[in-house]
């Protein structure tokens, strides 16, 4: 049953995190008035440029060929370890951390591998997004520090065990979860934040001079990246609907529909929003979730000290 | 046999300006606009030559963009298949034989579709494209 499980969260991530990309851009097209590409694009984009032989720069340092590989397998062992719902095969104890910690690393090392290339635009892009990671940071420790005042557990289970018993933690913990939503908006560079990724501006961002295979791994480890982020957000929404925990099957449904949701709102902000300045989305960035989650751990603090 | 399908379905294009009056241009860009939209056959503009499959030339090919035009071309990996947009680039019109023209186009680096017209029509561009996209997939 252990190894099943593995299995399953395996395929599982793969074929969700392609169809979420293609979801996004049939609904962007959709509402942009077009017919759209059809929803498994992404997955043919990346099977053609697994195909075409790569073409180097003339400067490639080792740091450029490896990236894309070693931001993949950070990013793909942060998508195994986030729980489906309440089947959690690998899950352990703070787990939260090292999710987060893990898609960090992965967003690091592809931007360094932009850097690595020389290219004036990635240039740019490689500043830009370690600016917003490194803004984000600080929102992030206030995510955790609420989930854990809230519930007492840094584990995703835990934490959506503690949810289940207690539902009124959602009304504390509310404005945590639009923190962690703008949060995951802003990590995935999606539209108001697109500093890093503007096409009009910088081209394709970090990525410009990959070709082939590594671009293949790199934009892999971008859908793995909105995957992990929307679906730890979709775990933390699942007890609102699933009352127990014995509810297997029924619970990873929900959590796969939760995640439709979560996609769909995420691209109506995608298309309805236009790029801010990149000093601009620092501040939103910065300043938004940072104060929704001051809000939620206050609110958590005196909750606690009133009773 | 697949892999003339996948590269059939997913067509990403590189624009160059080979010292073109921005005619072709307009209608690239109105080529990609949603009334038109190549995006439902996987066509997409990419700002990278590394990225692309197709490139779109415009222009008769001047002597300055010639070095640069052999730059992108082989920059982009193969398979690989090039476009003459626009009557500059197929036969370079009423530039032939000027003194800052190197071109044709076919005369520096072998060209696989070409798309008449000055400027062709963004449909004409489009079916051009897909042209090359067959092409591209019957390519070893």
């Amino acid at each position: 049953m252990y190894w099943e499980s593995v299995v399953f969260i395996i395929v599982y991530v793969f074929a969700v995190c392609f169809l979420l990309a293609g979801i996004r851009r049939k609904l962007k097209a959709r509402i942009q008035g077009r017919v759209g590409p059809p929803v498994l694009q992404p997955f043919y984009d990346f099977l053609k440029l697994l195909t075409k032989n790569a073409s180097l720069p003339k400067n490639a340092s080792w740091v450029y060929i490896y990236a894309p590989v070693i931001g993949l397998s950070f990013a793909f062992v942060a998508a195994v370890i986030t729980p489906l719902a309440y089947l959690g095969p690998l899950a352990f104890a703070g787990d939260v951390i090292v999710i987060f910690l893990l898609l960090a690393a992965s967003s690091v090392s592809l931007i360094l591998g932009g850097l690595a290339s020389s290219n004036p635009y990635s240039g740019i892009a490689a500043s830009r997004g370690l600016i917003l990671l490194i803004g984000m940071e600080v929102p992030l420790a206030l995510f955790v520090s609420s989930l854990y005042l809230a519930t007492g557990s840094l584990d995703i289970e835990g934490i959506m065990e503690e949810l289940v018993h207690q539902r009124i933690l959602y009304v504390y913990l509310a404005p945590t979860l639009v923190a962690l939503m703008v949060y995951a908006i802003g990590k995935t560079w999606t539209n108001p934040f697109s500093i890093p990724n503007a096409e009009t501006e910088i081209m394709e961002g970090p990525m410009i001079e990959y070709s082939g295979g590594m671009l293949a791994m790199a934009e892999l480890s971008h859908f793995l990246e909105l995957y992990v982020l929307v679906g730890l957000l979709a775990d933390m929404l699942t007890p609102l609907v699933i009352s127990d925990p014995v509810f297997k099957v029924a619970s990873v449904l929900a959590y796969t529909v939760i995640l439709l949701v979560l996609i769909v709102v995420m691209s109506v902000i995608d298309s309805i929003f236009a790029r801010l300045r990149a000093d601009q989305a620092l501040k939103v960035l910065f300043i938004l979730p940072t104060i929704l989650s001051i809000f939620s751990v206050l609110s958590l603090i005196i909750m606690r000290w009133m009773l | 046999m697949l892999r003339g399908k996948i590269l059939k379905r997913s067509i990403w294009v590189y624009h160059f300006n080979a010292g073109a009056c921005n005619g072709c241009d307009i209608e690239i860009t109105a080529s990609f606009t949603p009334r038109f939209d190549a995006e439902r056959f996987g066509v997409k503009l990419v700002g990278s030559p590394r990225h692309a499959d197709v490139l779109l030339v415009t222009g008769p090919v001047t002597r300055q963009a010639l070095p640069r035009l052999k730059r992108v071309y082989e920059m982009m990996p193969d398979p690989k298949v090039v476009v003459a947009v626009g009557t500059c680039a197929c036969s370079c019109g009423i530039f032939k034989g000027g003194p800052g023209v190197a071109g044709p186009l076919d005369s520096i680096i072998p060209v696989d579709v070409y798309v008449f017209g000055c400027p062709p029509r963004p449909q004409n561009i489009l079916k051009g494209i897909l042209e090359a996209a067959q092409k591209l997939s019957e390519k070893r």
